[in-house]
């Protein structure tokens, strides 16, 4: 296990150094001068030059390409246009809130997937089952904006339970929203991806077997069916976790929550390019590293898999 | 005459798939005593299988439904039967083994916690009393270091192996009957024998009665006591098996057994039989094998045969013996 | 061929499907003959404050905005934007990856290698931010917006034809094609393609409702389709404060439609997909971006 752990990492090196470089040359091929933006509209031209020396962006691409590389490495991202403040410092305070936001999410996308795609999968062709369906199915099409606006209007306006926007004292009663707006579509999808994924199962010989050994149905669904329906929603829940630690922007921005998200757009708009860097290169590590924790997950659910993804057949 | 523990009485076992009824059993009739082994064979797609599932009250898994008929065991009409006192009884005192040992064993759970929840469930042990019991069935039934197999998944064991392994589940309450469906067509040959072997033997010591459902008379002839023959979802004879293959009756037996090579008396050609069975869609009527059979005449066009004692504990439905 | 679209018509779900995206399509094309105004006009000039926020109605069917415009008329224009950014940005995202897929597939080695390389980084990289940082810093422009999101979703099409040509490249006809001398081009164009288009086809179809809810979250953010040409996200950002103290029409039929036409396209790509690529099962077509 270690040994593979450590080539997937190995892996992963070409895979992150990429990604680095198009967001470096992303960055760099923009019209527009990050020294002005600095400076302010008033300033004169040396000072805008003076600023430009300071930041280097004078220098040729390439040396400053192989300064940010040797900074990724040092764990130095230089510092923010904005506010002259480290990058890996200005990521991390944002860091903590949009962990918790994608961790709750996607807990609460499982939970609720799963047991609802097995509840609809046990009673195929069931009212229940068509209801399923069909609100997976409105789940999986509405826009996660969408669905936060339903939300606000149902759980603030109508019922008046929760505050609507803002942290407060940071506490979790103002994630409650956030969280079931982001986790609603992964919901939806793993309620679809249980559902099918336990039908297949549900027809297989080992849980014929299981029915013969006089197993009450709670054992033989839970016990032997879901196991066996598990790799694609653990799958699924990693990716999705991945992307809501990224893709939370739209989620961020509706309620108002400083995080990654949050600070990737507004870093957007204000040309700090040293903290689209750092997010971006965040990013791509967390994608990699969710991703190499979910294939590490897998024989956990099916033992025929090895280390390696491959399933060994005897 | 043993004690009569099973009774299949009329069973109509129907699937309904795409709007189509696929009458897979229609009418069918056997008895099992006490220690009785009776081999069930026809060819695939007779309706043995669904038999089996029908006694075992497992036929809704298959988008199947009984649709007439009773199934007496021990005097309970198991049909009739709360789905929960059903449950009870599957895998205690009634169990089954299957065909597939590559598949019928759960890929992601361990032998040990297969075999093991048997006992939990029926018994109501506890994990670690059932993982010692687990041990020492898994021993009885000629698994090489229990210990340490009940730690191990399905995939590390040989196909021989796994179907000890279902055998150890099945008769891990001491059950009074045990359908076995096509235990050994899966296996190489030497295996076969072997897991025969330890099915009679594991009889004997249990002192349960089998029911051996086949479709390889060669398995048959040298296991059961009594066979029934099926076709198209009927019994079309039933016999001693030194009846059955001294002297078969039924036109299909007849065939069945001389398309066996080494099977039939001595001198007889090695005949089989001529076409295909019927589609359970569409079966002809009157005698169901009256389309492949050299011996039809007008009346097995237009009426089914009855299933009629012909001899000494003998039944066959052939109208070339209901004349007499 | 028959037998599986006489299937294709039986199937309820995908019949739906294709009825949603048919209607919005045609709404969208025929815009100005079905709707009663033009989506930008403000009838407040003409008409005073009392053409504000009236709720539907005869004369508006889904209401009007703070500026007196006719909100059906708004959401049927919208359709345009929305369908024209999904076509055409699948057009590219097929135009890339079925290129690079079908050349890392075909040739392998160091060719695919790199291409494989590429997939995987634009994989790792976070997609709307991405988006978002091209819209924000390229000149505005629709094309643009075609290109930023046909990019983000190439990766996955080539990674698609990539296997598909795997599979299908070792099969006779291929052989007896190259066993007769054609080019490499030639026989990927002529006899690979081909063959692999179905499941291409049926990924695009469940694409494009992952691009329109993407599209509609930009404008939601307020980097799409710029003011007052209507869309539906920026609709709904407008409408936002409106639907919670009342006057709910104004993001709620925006929000219905984006729902409806994303809807639309899921049904229509299960449905090829049960009819075109049956062994294919279900698990990932809809896991969209937005």
């Amino acid at each position: 296990m270690a040994i593979y752990t450590i080539k997937r990492l190995l892996a992963a090196v070409p895979v992150v150094i990429g990604v680095i470089a198009v967001v470096f040359i992303l960055t760099s091929i923009v019209p527009g001068d990050p020294a002005r933006l600095i400076a302010g509209k008033t300033a004169d031209p040396e000072t805008i030059q003076r600023i430009r020396e300071e930041l280097g962006l004078n220098r040729p691409l390439w040396e400053q390409f192989t300064d940010f590389f040797k900074g990724v490495l040092t764990f130095d991202l230089g510092r923010s246009y904005r506010n002259n403040r480290p990058v890996t410092q200005v990521i991390m305070e944002r860091l903590p809130l949009t962990a918790k936001l994608a961790v709750s999410s996607t807990a609460l996308a499982v939970v609720t997937g799963v047991s609802l795609g097995v509840v609809s999968a046990v009673k195929k062709d069931s009212m229940l089952d068509h209801g399923g369906r069909v609100l997976a199915l409105l789940g999986i099409s509405a826009p996660s904006f969408w669905i936060g606006l339903m939300v606000v209007l149902l759980f603030c306006v109508k019922l008046r339970w929760i505050p609507g926007t803002g942290t407060g004292d940071g506490g979790w009663l103002y994630l409650v929203l956030p969280v079931i707006t982001l986790g609603m579509r992964p919901a939806a999808f793993i309620t679809r991806l249980t559902r099918s994924g336990m039908l297949e199962v549900l027809e297989q010989d080992y849980i014929q077997t299981a029915w013969a050994k006089g197993l009450p149905g709670r054992a033989v669904v839970l016990g032997h069916a879901l196991k066996n329906a598990m790799i694609p929603v653990a799958t699924v829940a990693g990716t999705c976790m991945a992307e809501m630690m990224g893709g939370a922007i739209v989620v961020e921005q509706f309620f108002s929550l400083p995080g990654v998200g949050r600070l990737g757009l507004e870093a957007i708009l204000a040309r700090d390019f040293p903290v689209i860097r750092g997010q971006v290169l965040l990013l791509a590590l967390v994608f990699v590293a969710v991703n190499l924790l979910v294939d590490l997950t897998y024989p956990l659910f099916d033992p025929r898999i090895k280390y390696g993804g491959k399933r060994r057949h005897e | 005459m043993g004690e009569r523990i099973l009774a299949v009485r009329g069973l109509k076992t129907h699937y309904y798939i795409g709007g189509r009824v696929i009458k897979a059993v229609d009418g069918l009739d056997f008895d099992l005593e006490r220690g009785e082994t009776l081999g069930i064979v026809g060819e695939s797609g007779c309706g043995k299988s669904t038999a089996a599932l029908s006694v075992m009250g497992l036929i809704s898994l298959r988008a199947g439904r009984v649709v007439g008929g009773q199934v007496l065991f021990k005097g309970k009409s198991l049909l009739a039967l709360p789905g929960e006192e059903m449950r009870r009884i599957r895998g205690s005192e009634m169990s089954m083994i299957f065909q597939e040992p590559m598949t019928s064993l759960n890929p992601v759970l361990t032998i040990g916690r297969q075999v093991s929840e048997v006992f939990m469930v029926h018994k109501g042990m506890s994990r670690r009393e059932a993982l010692d019991e687990a041990v020492k069935i898994l021993s009885q039934v000629g698994i090489p270091a229990p210990g340490q197999m009940i730690r191990e998944y399905p995939h590390r064991l040989s196909g021989g192996m796994r179907q000890r392994a279902m055998i150890a589940m099945a008769i891990a309450c001491g059950p009074d009957v045990l359908i076995a469906d096509e235990p050994t067509s899966e296996l190489d040959v030497t295996v076969q024998d072997q897991v025969l072997r330890l099915l009679r033997e594991l009889k004997e010591r249990i002192g349960m009665a089998m029911v051996l459902i086949t479709h390889d008379l060669g398995v048959v002839a040298e296991t059961v006591q009594n066979v029934l023959v099926m076709y198209a979802g009927r019994a079309v004879e039933y016999s001693d098996v030194s009846g059955l293959f001294n002297e078969p009756m039924h036109p299909y037996t007849k065939g069945l057994i001389a398309s066996v090579p080494g099977l039939g008396k001595a001198g007889e050609k090695l005949g089989g039989i001529k076409g295909e069975p019927p589609s359970p869609l569409d079966l002809p009527g009157g005698c169901r094998f009256h389309p492949r059979c050299e011996h039809a005449r007008e009346i097995c066009r237009i009426h089914e045969p009855e299933l009629v004692r012909v001899g000494d504990g003998r039944l066959c439905a052939c109208h070339l013996y209901n004349d007499w | 061929m028959e037998n599986a679209w006489s299937r294709f018509l039986k199937n309820k779900p995908a019949m739906a499907g294709l009825f949603l995206v048919t209607v919005i399509a045609l709404a969208a094309v025929f815009a100005p003959y079905i709707t009663r105004y033009q989506p930008t006009e403000q009838l407040i000039w003409t008409e005073g404050s009392k053409v504000q926020l009236v709720p539907p109605c005869s004369r508006f069917w889904f209401g009007t905005d703070i500026y007196g415009r006719d909100m059906f008329s708004r959401v049927v224009y919208g359709a345009r934007a929305s369908l024209l950014i999904g076509t055409a940005s699948t057009a590219i995202s097929l135009l890339i990856g079925i290129t690079l897929g079908a050349l890392a597939g075909y040739y392998g080695g160091v060719v695919d290698d790199i291409i494989s390389w590429l997939a995987n980084v634009f994989f790792a990289f976070p997609f709307i931010l991405f988006v978002l940082a091209l819209v924000a810093y390229l000149p505005p422009g629709l094309p643009l917006m075609y290109a930023a999101i046909g990019i983000v979703n190439w990766a996955g099409v080539a990674r698609l034809v990539r296997g598909q040509v795997l599979s299908v490249r070792e099969k006779e006809y291929v052989e007896a094609a190259e066993a007769l001398g054609g080019s490499g081009a030639r026989i990927i164009i002529r006899h690979i393609l081909p063959n692999i288009m179905a499941p291409v086809l049926v990924q695009a179809t469940l694409g494009m409702g992952g691009i329109i809810m993407l599209e509609s979250s930009l404008s939601f953010l307020g980097f799409g389709i710029q003011p007052p040409t209507p869309s539906w996200g920026y609709e709904i950002a407008q409408g936002r404060q409106y639907l919670l103290t009342g006057a709910w029409w104004w993001s709620a039929f925006p929000g219905m439609a984006i729902m409806a036409l994303v809807m639309g396209f899921n049904l229509l790509g299960d449905g090829l997909r049960d009819l075109l690529d049956p062994r294919n099962d279900d698990a990932y077509g809809w896991w969209g971006r937005g």
